[in-house]
């Protein structure tokens, strides 16, 4: 049995939750609407560094075992989350449901996110930055074989992975397919210090425990619509914290040295900053419990569409600098 | 999970899901037929005691 849906106006989409920055995206389930398995997930490099027909081979296969084992009341379904529906979201009901217009997957992410904004709920390492990249911890996996590890470093390696496991759990939930991991590992919480990450080594069951880095959770944004995301187009490195002190800088400060400025900044006018400038504050903030730079700190600290003042250090002279984030628009 | 490669080809698991039975994969290799309506597909999957492989996506 397959299908499509393209509109999710009368779908429940507290069960199926997913990234909604996903080009596509999968379930297998029964008629009692106990899902399997998922199929999809991306990275911020392509919307299919995880999608292919020999992955997807092995998630059909392992639906179709798990529907014999759950017809032989050998598979019990994880309980069912909370039910949510399109029309509960009062602004996608607002700019879409009464417009008639469609109600696609990305516009339920941003639209619950602006919801979330304007609530005061909005949590930017949970909701902004979803679906956290593995490869962060470490972990590269041989994508057409969907689980299995073909490098390992990290926090992964530290913890005791190795090339040609198979990830098969995390926290002590089963995991069949990268779609299974990615979902899970969005849901840990942004404060956690560490995760269980299950494997099998060679038939063996193993349990390692891995230390998570700091900021595990970040990601790429550019490839989403967000329109929550106060963009600024440009990127910067840290500075090592002896230049920071030769700078008479705060050492724990998200001091940075500009290294990629975006050609939209010019045309949008946001800002004025050349490569090679340091900013080593916002407002006159020099550091964040959470920010290593000052691009993380206005995103985390800021409301799309804020204007700031930037101290930089340019050519060896310090000066102030505005800068207006941009509000993304919704696409459609 | 088995890693080795499947002998069955995507559409053949596909068909799989849809109809169920080796010996009907053949016949209904090419024949996929993709339900758009959700509730039409859990009342088949209901009747025919098949799972379901939902794909969410924008409209092409």
């Amino acid at each position: 049995m397959c299908a499509r849906i393209t509109r999710l106006d009368n779908i429940d989409i507290g069960l199926f939750d997913y990234d909604r920055n996903n080009t596509l995206y999968y379930f297998i389930l029964n008629a009692d609407e106990e899902i399997y398995l998922r199929y999809g997930g991306r990275d911020a490099w392509a919307p299919d560094s995880y999608l292919n027909l020999s992955s997807l081979e092995l998630a059909l296969e392992q639906g179709l075992e798990i529907h014999g084992l759950r017809q032989r009341d050998q598979w019990k379904s994880p309980p069912r989350p909370q039910a949510l529906f399109p029309r509960q979201i009062p602004l996608l009901v607002e700019r879409t449901i009464a417009r008639n217009a469609c109600v696609e997957c990305h516009l339920i992410g941003d639209f619950q996110n602006v919801q979330r904004e304007q609530d005061g709920s909005l949590d930017k390492l949970r909701h902004m930055y979803r679906s956290p990249d593995i490869k962060t911890l470490g972990i590269h996996l041989e994508a057409p074989k969907g689980l299995a590890v073909k490098e390992v470093g990290g926090a992964a390696e530290a913890a005791g992975m190795r090339p040609g496991d198979r990830l098969t759990g995390l926290n002590g939930r089963p995991v069949r397919t990268f779609g299974d991991f990615q979902y899970l590992y969005d849901k840990v919480d942004r404060g956690a210090r560490d995760l269980r990450i299950g494997v099998d080594r060679n038939g063996a069951p193993l349990e390692l425990a891995v230390a998570l880095p700091q900021r595990w959770w970040w990601t790429d944004l550019g490839f989403r619509q967000m329109t929550i995301d106060p963009r600024v187009y440009f990127e910067s490195t840290p500075l090592a914290e002896q230049e920071k002190r030769s700078l008479g800088l705060d050492p724990g400060g998200f001091a940075s040295r500009v290294n990629a400025v975006d050609g939209v900044a010019a045309l949008l006018k946001n800002h004025e900053l050349r490569a090679g400038d340091i900013v080593f504050a916002v407002d006159g903030v020099e550091r964040d419990e959470i920010a290593n730079t000052p691009e993380l700190f206005i995103k985390l600290r800021k409301t799309a569409g804020d204007s700031v003042t930037l101290d930089l250090i340019r050519g060896g002279k310090r000066m102030q600098m505005p800068l207006k984030t941009y509000r993304m628009s919704f696409r459609k | 999970m088995n890693m080795r490669r499947p002998a069955l080809s995507v559409p053949a698991l596909l068909a799989g899901l849809l109809c169920g039975g080796l010996a009907a994969l053949a016949a209904e290799d090419d024949r996929l037929h993709w339900l758009s309506n959700y509730d039409e597909a859990i009342r088949e999957a209901r009747r025919t005691q098949k799972p379901i492989f939902l794909e969410f996506r924008c409209e092409p």
